[in-house]
């Protein structure tokens, strides 16, 4: 199960532990249509509870972010956990383009940093 | 041979047992004596006599219920005893003794039972028969330490594997949300796994932004090896920090090259110096010369 919610100038989805096939695509689907309706540009998802990750959720991450970059949207994995990074490594994939960031709070110091260079 | 002269070793053994036991015990700890007569020998000496009384007890209370004969590896009659004899022989190996002097514990019975028996048996037939089975069983109990011990020392081994793999992999928290990692020694691709895992943990557990990874102290670097510092490069930056690799020495830079890897993504720096001074820039810190 995953959440989202709009929080100012961006939209953050939590995954839940288990994230399975039709979750992964089915919140594809949410990000994109509400990255629409929301008028925000990105997106921060939080995935530090998904602790067990396969070929096929990896790669739907990493289909998100090239979605929602279509849209002019951004997006950026926070607090992926050890095991899952040597998993997505292990099967070769870099997720290239997408953007991490350790804790919410480093994602949120990258984004004022971002929407004031944006304005400016 | 009728049935009445064939007499059940165990019921000779436990006889024995019974009627000379501080004679067998006597002569038993005499075998064993080795030790100096300092007070850690002295206490060796205790150490082994306890032993040697609760072994005997034990053997003579399993013979009670079965026969010599019977023991092999499942008979759960014998449990008792190869369990004893187990403890006894892992500890040992945890004490550092040499197998020699393990097995000597239990072969210094095998003499004064051999000797006690001799005035029991009634004939000559008798007596070979009854040596044959007693030798065939201290046999099983010698290869029955002898295992246990080996278990022990590969339980050691393993151990110090273990205590060598932690502290092969130091992570230092070196400034601020910058970790160190200065590598000492052969990488192989048991260890770069290792290595990779540990400062992954590192990084989330203290959410450092950097991490710094010093390869000054690898002699050299092979293909795989190489691969494992590109995989734990990727890794780190999924999690959303990032890292620095320093200290690449000429040899492993040519090494590399030939090997075809692509590094370009890669940050390096050329010491650990430089490495750490890049890192103060990137979170918009530097050292500066105090004033005075």
């Amino acid at each position: 199960m995953t959440y989202i919610a709009k929080i100012g100038k961006f939209l953050l989805a939590t995954v839940e532990e288990d994230l399975d096939d039709q979750q992964a695509l089915d919140l594809q689907d949410k990000l994109s249509q509400r990255l629409e309706s929301a008028e925000v540009r990105c997106v921060v998802l939080d995935i530090s509870s998904l602790v067990i990750v396969d070929s096929f959720v990896g790669r739907v991450l990493s289909d998100i972010s090239r979605t929602l970059a279509l849209m002019g949207g951004e997006t950026i994995v926070v607090g992926m956990q050890p095991p899952v990074a040597m998993t997505l490594v292990e099967l070769g994939l870099k997720l290239p383009g997408i953007r991490t960031a350790l804790t919410l709070e480093h994602a949120m110091e990258y984004l004022e940093f971002h929407a004031d260079s944006r304005e400016t | 041979m009728s049935k009445k002269d064939a007499k059940h070793l165990g019921d000779v053994v436990s006889q024995i047992l019974e009627e000379s036991k501080d004679e067998l015990l006597a002569t038993w700890f005499q075998e064993l004596k080795t030790g100096e007569a300092n007070a850690e020998g002295n206490l060796r000496q205790r150490e082994l006599k306890n032993e040697s009384e609760r072994f005997m007890k034990l053997l003579d209370t399993t013979l009670n219920r079965t026969d010599l004969s019977t023991l092999d590896d499942n008979d759960p009659t014998w449990d008792e005893v190869r369990e004893y004899l187990a403890r006894l022989a892992v500890n040992e190996a945890g004490r550092g003794a040499s197998l020699t002097e393990t097995v000597a514990f239990v072969h210094g019975l095998k003499v004064p039972l051999l000797e006690a028996l001799e005035e029991k048996a009634s004939s000559v037939s008798e007596l070979s028969r009854l040596f044959i089975e007693i030798s065939r069983f201290f046999d099983r109990l010698e290869l029955h330490v002898t295992r246990n011990f080996q278990i022990g020392l590969d339980e050691i081994i393993r151990r110090q594997q273990e205590e060598l793999m932690e502290v092969s992999i130091p992570v230092i928290k070196l400034w601020g949300d910058i970790l160190v990692l200065p590598l000492v020694g052969v990488l192989d691709s048991e260890r770069a796994e290792a290595v990779m895992e540990k400062l992954l943990f590192q990084i989330v557990e203290t959410q450092s932004r950097t991490a710094i990874m010093d390869i000054t102290g690898i002699p050299v670097v092979d293909t795989q090896v190489a691969q494992y510092l590109v995989k734990t490069v990727t890794a780190v930056r999924l999690l959303g920090s990032d890292i620095i690799i320093s200290g690449i020495r000429p040899r492993i830079a040519q090494a590399m090259v030939h090997l075809g890897l692509d590094l370009s993504h890669i940050k390096t720096e050329a010491s650990l110096v430089d490495a750490f001074r890049a890192a103060l820039n990137w979170s918009g810190q530097k050292i500066v010369e105090s004033e005075t």
